[in-house]
């Protein structure tokens, strides 16, 4: 090996924090290996959607994204088929919550995005085997209600903007203002019984947010009430996703501590 | 965290494993005591969503089946011996 040779293929290398790039030969071979993954992630998403995404709708989200997430694949810091599983759902996820497919579809994929924040916060690695049963149980319990609470608040961010808070006041984003309050688990409009236990909720949920520290309660306002992405969250505040992440799952247990007490 | 260990990582969680009938059933229960607040405050069917979105979450990732199994409370009788032990 000549060190002339070395010294070129040390240029060619990308820096760590470089993306590398991919020959066009690579690209096809990673699009041919990822495809079969968006016809599952597609069905998979349909199952827990429900006719408020459409397979194929989904799949066609999926094939696009497939195309770019190969271009930004770094092999140096994921397996390429968990990064293709895991970025084409959050694709198709972030395609329904767009908007495209009504705001209940919105909601719902903002509740699938939102427990998978939760569980990484939550659980980001198995299980301590030195920890008692019951210390186990306690994180499961953690994870759940956090879980939980953050589907909650999703949907009765759906239905309408939280009512003014006592204090601090808490935003009110145009996109949550009611009207046509809906059901998103069948699509129909909610019964008498079901608009006065959303009320409840709504009620709950805003006293709960009120008392949660000003970071934990921009982040839920943001994300669930404005539908903002925790990313560029986490960019506009200075910290990084993880952190935001952690936040976030911080409030959705205080939540859930609240609207539990909540009577 | 070594980018082998990442890859590892997850490549581990998207290798789910199954819960025993039991284990699922402890991992049931332990969902609707989380979604207990909700029941009388959210439409039913919306419940009913949200307990199979958590169950299919938990199901589907590997540190979360393992933890509801390490959770999974064993019986014990007098003499101390486990009477039933978790799957490893």
């Amino acid at each position: 090996m000549s060190h002339d040779g070395a010294m070129e293929r040390e240029r060619e290398a990308p820096a760590d924090d470089e993306p590398p790039v991919h020959s066009p030969a690579e690209i096809e071979r990673m699009v041919a290996e990822g495809l079969p993954y968006v016809a599952v992630m597609a069905r998979l998403l349909h199952q827990r959607l429900g006719s408020l995404a459409e397979t194929d709708d989904l799949a066609s989200v999926g094939r696009v994204a497939l195309i770019e997430l190969v271009q930004s694949f770094d092999p140096r810091k994921a397996e390429f088929i968990p990064y293709v599983r895991t970025k084409l759902r959050w694709a198709m996820l972030d395609s329904v919550r767009r908007d495209t497919h009504g705001r209940s579809a919105a909601a719902r994929a903002r509740s699938l995005r939102a427990i998978e924040v939760v569980r990484e916060a939550v659980v980001s690695g198995p299980p301590d085997p030195s920890q008692s049963e019951a210390a186990h149980t306690r994180t499961l319990r953690t994870l759940l209600s956090a879980q939980a609470a953050a589907m909650a608040t999703s949907f009765v961010a759906s239905l309408a903007a939280p009512p003014t808070a006592p204090a601090p006041p808490v935003r009110v984003s145009p996109a949550v203002t009611p009207d046509a309050k809906v059901d998103i688990a069948t699509a129909r409009p909610l019964t008498p019984e079901d608009e006065m236990g959303a009320a409840t909720a709504r009620d709950a949920l805003t006293r709960a947010l009120a008392t949660l520290p000003e970071r934990q309660r921009e982040i839920v306002e943001r994300h669930y009430f404005d539908d903002e992405r925790f990313d560029h969250i986490a960019d506009s505040m200075g910290i990084s996703k993880s952190w935001a992440s952690r936040l976030h799952g911080q409030a959705m247990l205080a939540l859930a501590e609240a609207l539990r007490d909540y009577r | 965290m070594t980018l082998k260990a990442v890859s590892s990582a997850a490549r581990r969680e998207s290798e789910p494993i199954s819960l025993v009938e039991a284990e699922r059933t402890f991992l049931e229960a332990e969902i609707d005591r989380a979604l207990d607040p909700y029941r009388s405050r959210l439409p039913a069917g919306e419940v009913e969503w949200m307990r199979a979105q958590l169950l299919a979450d938990a199901e589907g990732n590997r540190n979360v089946t393992e933890l509801a199994r390490a959770a999974f409370p064993r019986e014990v009788d007098q003499s101390g011996e486990i009477v039933r032990t978790r799957r490893r």
